[in-house]
């Protein structure tokens, strides 16, 4: 594998999609979004005393699993684009008449939308750890934040949500022409998860075995859809099927 | 050299290609001419290693275009021009090539220089900054030939080079591509202009899902259609046919006004024996002329078999 040409698809992709304001805006807006709320929750408990850490913790818990949507959601938002914008410029031929190999082209369009999203997600959480800190530090008199469970979730299902949302989007923008049907056909795929993931940590969150389950099937998903997509990453699907 | 045997593609129950054969030279100018759905695409598709042939072989250089280890090696060698130009309309005209020249291992300085060159040939420096998405058609199809040049291919493969170009343009583009030839390199082309297929191209194959003719212009020409010469004399009369019809190499002889139209085999040969009888006969000969019969007749002639 040529990592310099892995590398130019990145770049590429990247500053079209800095181009392109309504994919770049709506990035921007859902982790500032979830994070604000996260924030402004935190404050309340804690400006409205008597606070327990009981219940911060249960705030702090729950806002953390919503975190977690930043970085499957961006990177479904960029994911379906990058695709549907080389179908709509037919600009696949020409790249393929590169020496560029399919994995390599795979390659490229996986990691412009999962580094912004693990980007976005990292600093979402760095957010969120530095001011519930700074909010709650003065009532409980320590550092609440980080928890093993948000470091956990932070390097281990972040990443793994990312991936998940990105080859969701690859596979499903293969199909799809439109870029807001692909990015709508892919939210709605990666839909259960979510359910999987919040219900499942509201619910049981703290014990370890379900955060083993939940990884597992987590990651059985990521193989799943990575096959799926790879098959589809083909030069022969990309000219004739992809329509 | 490229040399494709009984090459044949389907898709599903429909095949677009079969059975084709041909060799093409390092250095010629070489023309795919044929009607919409002829398969003109997907053989030009199939000899740069983009789709595989369901049967049959092609290699580029010795390189086997059905071997996907292959396909890096055949493409730092060719250059494509698809059907449509296929640029990334956000970004500039500049980024564009840019981006394509690293996919093929360029590097700043030397591809600044390529692309700052192969614009201004083009007469399109003056907008590099400015996004694709401004451009007319015909800039946007200039760009895509500048994108298919950057790396100096040996083979180039231009899907109607000169669609959407002004004639100004496109007197620019034909020039360039004989400019190519005469460096060496080997241009394919696939053409619905049979005037530009005429000028530029050393041997055209016209396609109909097989190969239904493969010869120089000339040559099919020749094939097709008798020779016919017209000489022009002061004054004519009809004294003069039977005596030109008892010559071995006329086919034919008709008298129109002044004007005598006589098939023959080779008017390079023929045409000084007839001129002397006609001196000798008394006959004042204004100046001779061919007949030429277009690429367009012979092609029409082909598909329409």
């Amino acid at each position: 594998m040529n990592w310099s040409i892995v590398e130019q698809v990145f770049l590429k992709d990247l500053q079209e999609l800095s181009k392109n304001r309504y994919v770049f805006y709506s990035m921007l807006l859902l982790p500032v979004l979830l994070v604000s709320i996260t924030i402004i929750n935190i404050y309340s408990a804690v400006s409205s005393p008597p606070v327990s850490l009981v219940e911060i913790s249960f705030l702090i818990s729950t806002f953390s699993e919503i975190i977690i949507l930043i970085p499957a959601i961006v990177s479904v938002l960029i994911g379906s684009t990058s695709v549907v914008i080389e179908k709509n410029n037919k600009s696949l031929e020409p790249l393929l008449a590169t020496p560029i190999t399919d994995t390599e082209l795979l390659m490229g369009k996986a990691l412009a939308p999962f580094i912004p999203a693990i980007i976005l997600g990292f600093v979402a959480y760095g957010a969120v750890i530095s001011s519930v800190d700074f909010l709650t530090y003065p009532v409980f008199g320590t550092y609440l934040l980080p928890t093993t469970m948000m470091l956990y979730q932070m390097f281990v299902m972040a990443p793994l949500v990312g991936l998940f949302g990105t080859f969701v989007a690859l596979f499903i923008s293969t199909k799809i022409k439109d870029v807001r049907a692909a990015q709508q056909v892919s939210t709605l795929a990666i839909m259960p998860l979510f359910f999987v993931l919040v219900l499942g940590s509201l619910t049981l969150a703290s014990t370890s075995d379900l955060l083993l389950v939940l990884t597992v099937i987590l990651v059985g998903a990521v193989i799943g859809f990575a096959r799926l997509t790879i098959r589809q990453f083909n030069r022969e699907s990309i000219l004739i099927s992809w329509k | 050299m490229i040399v494709a045997s009984s090459l044949t593609r389907s898709f599903g129950s429909f095949t677009a290609v079969e059975d084709l054969s041909l060799e093409i030279e390092q250095g010629e100018i070489f023309g795919f001419l044929g009607p919409n759905g002829a398969g003109k695409t997907t053989t030009m598709r199939m000899l740069t290693g983009l789709i595989s042939p369901t049967k049959g072989t092609a290699k580029v250089d010795e390189l086997d275009v059905s071997l996907l280890k292959n396909i890096p090696k055949i493409h730092r060698n060719v250059g494509v021009l698809p059907e449509v130009p296929g640029l990334y309309e956000n970004l500039s005209a500049y980024r564009n090539l840019d981006f394509y020249g690293r996919l093929y291992g360029l590097r700043d300085p030397k591809l600044r220089e390529r692309i700052m060159s192969l614009m201004k040939t083009f007469e399109l420096w003056e907008r590099h900054a400015e996004a694709v998405q401004t451009f007319s058609k015909g800039m946007k199809q200039k760009i895509a030939i500048i994108r298919c040049l950057l790396h100096d291919p040996e083979y180039l493969f231009l899907d109607e080079p000169v669609s959407g170009l002004d004639p100004e343009a496109s007197k620019t583009v034909r020039d360039f591509i004989l400019d190519l030839k005469k460096n060496g390199k080997t241009v394919i082309l696939s053409t619905h202009n049979l005037d530009d297929a005429d000028r530029l191209c050393d041997r055209v194959a016209v396609i109909r899902k097989n190969l239904l003719a493969l010869d120089t212009p000339l040559n099919l020409r020749t094939r097709m259609f008798k020779r016919t010469v017209v000489f022009h004399l002061k004054e004519a009369d009809d004294a003069i046919l039977q005596e030109l019809r008892a010559l071995p190499f006329v086919q034919s002889v008709e008298r129109a006004g002044n004007k005598l139209v006589l098939d023959v085999n080779t008017p390079e040969d023929d045409n000084p024996e007839i001129l002397e009888l006609l001196v000798r006969k008394g006959y004042k000969v204004q100046f001779v002329g061919e007949v030429r019969h277009t690429l367009e007749e012979v092609y029409l002639k082909l598909v329409t078999k």
